[in-house]
């Protein structure tokens, strides 16, 4: 990848970075942080790395050291300790966008990073498998529980409203 | 030869026992049959997100569709999960430039531009000193004494670069007391330097001379018809000796040539409190410094030392590459 390539992938790929880490650790500073980190890896590989598969190596970057961030802080929430849907009763919420993402945080990590990367990217099960390290069966099923666990917690709320 | 005899026999005998299933068939297979209404829930949530992920195969299109049609429970499932689709916020990261690295033109361009901007504002600075009179002022704060030469009949006053506002009061005085050669006439002026707050009164017009002598431009006693042949300013009274050098303020100045040295002051200087006052080289060249510094991470540096008086000792330059203090010189002495 050339240095012009490189900057291409900063104006085309730093906006998704950032918009995948921020929504999944809810935290704009370590979403910058991460984005940042990210891009000077790819800069430190800028020779051996092609331009097509930069954007999947960015999200794959950003994705362990997102996972590596949460693990420190032993934030990371399984299946089991997963204590379900509670409901934010107290929330305002304005529209059902806004449920979903204060959803998400809620479901368990790989659940979450596999939907926002489905929804916000339009990866295929493989290229997730690829970012995240999941076959595309694990990935599949991910998919598939996080989408029952939003269906869920939106039901609830529509039930209340 | 034998033992292939055998095999033979064998295989024929296999080959004529076969067991015949019995002829009975299952009598509850009506029971088990299913239609697409018999679909779990959790059949329909996953064929549902199948439906969303475009995943769901041909074939099994027709068995949600009619378990939909049938259920309306399944309907509000369906209904709930195709509504599980995110939208990504319209946010944008914000510092992209930060990421985005210089190519080998861009760097030879930036390093030439700098270089230029560089060796712009030092040559500047350097004629700026050797060239501009009054670049760094040297006159400022005199004492009377060292300014006025008394055999000089058009000699009058005062050297301070502060604003000073002319009180005007009417006084008798004698003309021999104040200083020799000065046709003095009934009516004087007291002058103020606002910027000490200090006001010297004359009750005895007899002292103005002493006065005068000793204090450092604080008030200076002024005669009203003193015959100053020198144009100055409204509501200010200057006079010096013949090397008098006037400060070059042009009150006529635009107000653009005003807004811009003001804004300089403010967005560049970064000064508090700043004038719209014409603009010295040596601001200039500091500005420039501070912009080349800030685009280039460079470290230079160029400051102005001052006395005790607030007078300009010399200028003071680092770089990596260049550094030197310069002693400012006094004109006048």
């Amino acid at each position: 990848m050339t240095v012009k390539e490189y900057n291409r992938a900063v104006d085309e790929y730093a906006d998704a970075v950032y918009r995948f880490i921020r929504a999944d650790l809810r935290d704009d500073d370590r979403a910058n942080d991460i984005v940042q980190d990210s891009f000077e890896k790819l800069w430190n590989h800028v020779s051996e790395i092609e331009y097509p598969v930069s954007k999947s190596w960015l999200f794959s970057t950003a994705y362990h050291t997102m996972i590596d961030i949460i693990r420190k802080e032993k934030r990371m929430t399984s299946l089991e300790e997963s204590n379900g849907m509670e409901l934010l009763t107290d929330s305002q919420y304005t529209d059902l966008n806004e449920i979903l993402h204060a959803a998400l945080e809620r479901i368990p990590e790989q659940q979450r990073s596999a939907v926002l990367l489905r929804d916000y990217e339009g990866y295929s099960y493989r290229e997730i498998g690829d970012i995240t390290g999941l076959s595309e069966a694990q990935v599949k099923i991910n998919i598939y529980r996080g989408r029952v666990a939003l269906k869920n917690y939106i039901g609830k709320i529509e039930t209340i409203i | 030869m034998k033992s292939d005899w055998t095999n033979m026999d064998e295989t024929e005998f296999i080959d004529g026992v076969r067991l015949e299933p019995e002829n009975v068939l299952f009598a509850g297979k009506d029971k088990l049959r299913k239609s697409a209404a018999d679909l779990t829930d959790e059949q329909i949530e996953y064929l549902s997100v199948a439906f969303l992920e475009n995943d769901l195969p041909a074939d099994q299109l027709p068995d949600l569709q009619g378990n939909l049609e049938q259920k309306r429970e399944s309907r509000i499932v369906f209904d709930l999960i195709q509504k599980t689709k995110l939208t990504p916020p319209v946010i944008f990261y914000e510092h992209k430039s930060s990421l985005k690295r210089l190519t080998v033109k861009q760097k030879v361009f930036r390093m030439t531009t700098a270089g230029l901007s560089a060796a712009a504002a030092i040559t500047v600075l350097i004629l700026s000193y050797v060239f501009v009179p009054g670049f760094l002022p040297v006159r400022n704060n005199q004492v009377v004494s060292e300014i006025i030469q008394e055999n000089s009949p058009e000699t009058l006053l005062i050297a301070a670069n502060k604003p000073i506002i002319v009180r005007s009061e009417t006084v008798s005085i004698e003309t021999d007391n104040i200083i020799p050669g000065i046709d003095i006439s009934q009516t004087a002026e007291f002058v103020e330097n606002t910027s000490m707050s200090e006001t010297i009164s004359m009750p005895d017009p007899s002292l103005a001379k002493e006065v005068i002598t000793v204090l450092p431009v604080a008030a200076v006693f002024v005669p009203g018809s003193a015959g100053i042949d020198y144009q100055v300013p409204q509501l200010s009274l200057i006079a010096s000796d013949n090397n008098f050098v006037a400060v070059a303020y042009d009150d006529s100045r635009g107000r653009v040539r005003r807004f811009i040295a003001s804004a300089f002051r403010e967005k560049i200087l970064r000064e508090k409190t700043y004038s719209d006052g014409p603009l010295r080289p040596y601001e200039i060249a500091k500005g420039s410094v501070a912009g080349i510094n800030k685009l280039l991470g460079w470290d230079m540096e160029i400051k102005e030392t001052q006395d005790k008086s607030g007078e300009v000792k010399s200028v003071y330059f680092s770089s990596t590459l260049l550094s030197f203090n310069a002693p400012v010189k006094k004109t006048d002495e």
